[in-house]
């Protein structure tokens, strides 16, 4: 039999040997890993996290660090409503729109005044934070729910501002308004119940 | 900015859950000086204004008297610990911390200076007083509270140098624009904090 084989057949016990759990063991559920993850895993917060960034980056300064600042503040605000349990209507219907509305400024590279922008993000803000902070309370470890989740949306932000710095070139520029264009697609697929 | 400081003093002597910790009993020194500097870097409402003091001074400058400043209201908020607080309350620290965070993150510098020295101050007898838990500091091991001053100054300097570092080494936009994010995000963190304390 060949060396290798054999050294296979040989390593075949090793498979029976126990090992630590990893998943579901508690220690994680409602922690820092689900806030983080909550952002992440919902394709509708995550395409309105990163044309926050691609708008801001196209706009250029002071937009490109207003917005990503703007948003986790309001969003937080957001948050705290939802934590403390004051209703707001429509929340999953403005978190889609946010996406469609945002991913259309950035496809037709509308260049809005800076209050304008500000406001548009921050009234999406609210709704996004509120999302998240009705879920806070009964996570396991709130406070670390609440520092993964803006963590996770701020990282969203940048990832969408690295993107946005293509939009320095001309074909860059095409790239970036195409990627706007995908994700209103997205939020109209979400808008709409598609999805 | 004098309303803003009205609305911060106001914060201050709101209310708000308790929060435990309790001091270890036959540390020497040396032990009860870490014990000191630990109550402010691992409770997360006293070193995140902390930490959004020290990004607001390394983004506006005037570190050293800002510095001095903090110091000053350390040793008064140790001093007046069981007159300001009867347990570890966690509201003070975290509504001050929060207005800094803002002002670090929205203010540009040059405007955010005004409001330093008044927030540096307020930081450190909020964060000095709620460190203790309202113990008398003559009934303490020496230095733990000494632990507790250096802990908080030890941080603000350490964040607040490496954002004044990073922006002098990489002289670029983007170095500002992240500590500015960064500070949204301390701000994040605290006002969710606060409305989890108010939460039914």
């Amino acid at each position: 039999m060949p060396k290798p084989v054999v050294r296979g057949v040989a390593a075949l016990p090793l498979l029976l040997v126990a090992t630590a759990t990893l998943a579901h063991t508690g220690a994680e559920a409602g922690g820092f890993v689900s806030g983080f993850g909550h952002p992440v895993r919902g394709l509708d917060h995550v395409v309105a996290m990163v044309a926050v960034g691609l708008w801001g980056a196209f706009l250029g300064a002071p937009a490109i660090w207003l917005l990503p600042v703007v948003f986790p503040l309001v969003m937080a605000l957001g948050g705290a409503l939802g934590v403390i349990g004051v209703p707001l209507p429509g929340v999953e219907t403005a978190i889609a729109l946010s996406g469609v509305v945002l991913g259309l400024l950035v496809a037709f590279a509308v260049r809005a005044p800076i209050w304008v922008a500000a406001t548009v993000v921050g009234v999406f803000a609210v709704f996004h934070g509120h999302a998240h902070g009705t879920e806070l309370p009964g996570a396991a470890n709130p406070f670390a729910y609440g520092i993964g989740f803006v963590v996770a949306t701020g990282l969203l932000h940048l990832s969408g501002i690295g993107l946005g710095f293509l939009a320095g070139s001309r074909g860059g520029r095409a790239v970036v308004r195409g990627v706007g264009g995908l994700i209103a697609a997205a939020g109209a697929v979400f808008l709409f119940g598609l999805a | 900015m004098r309303r803003l400081a009205a609305a911060v003093c106001v914060a201050t002597l709101l209310p708000a859950a308790a929060a435990g910790h309790s001091f270890s009993d036959g540390l020497g020194p040396v032990g009860y000086l870490v014990e000191g500097a630990l109550a402010v870097w691992v409770q997360p409402w006293l070193i995140l204004p902390v930490a959004a003091l020290g990004i607001g001074l390394g983004l506006a400058g005037r570190m050293r008297r800002a510095l001095v400043l903090l110091g000053l209201g350390l040793v008064a908020g140790l001093v007046l610990s069981p007159l300001i607080v009867a347990q570890a309350i966690v509201a003070p620290p975290l509504a001050v911390g929060l207005v800094m965070a803002v002002v670090a993150a929205l203010v540009p510098p040059a405007r955010a200076r005004g409001a330093l020295p008044g927030l540096a101050v307020l930081t450190g007898v909020t964060v000095g007083a709620d460190a203790i838990e309202g113990y008398h500091v003559i009934d303490m091991p020496p230095t733990l509270p000494v632990g507790v001053a250096l802990g908080g100054l030890l941080a603000v300097a350490a964040l607040g140098g490496a954002a004044a570092a990073s922006r002098a080494w990489l002289v670029r936009p983007w170095v500002t624009i992240l500590w500015r994010i960064a500070a949204s995000w301390v701000a994040a963190i605290q006002l969710l904090y606060l409305a989890l304390l108010f939460a039914p």
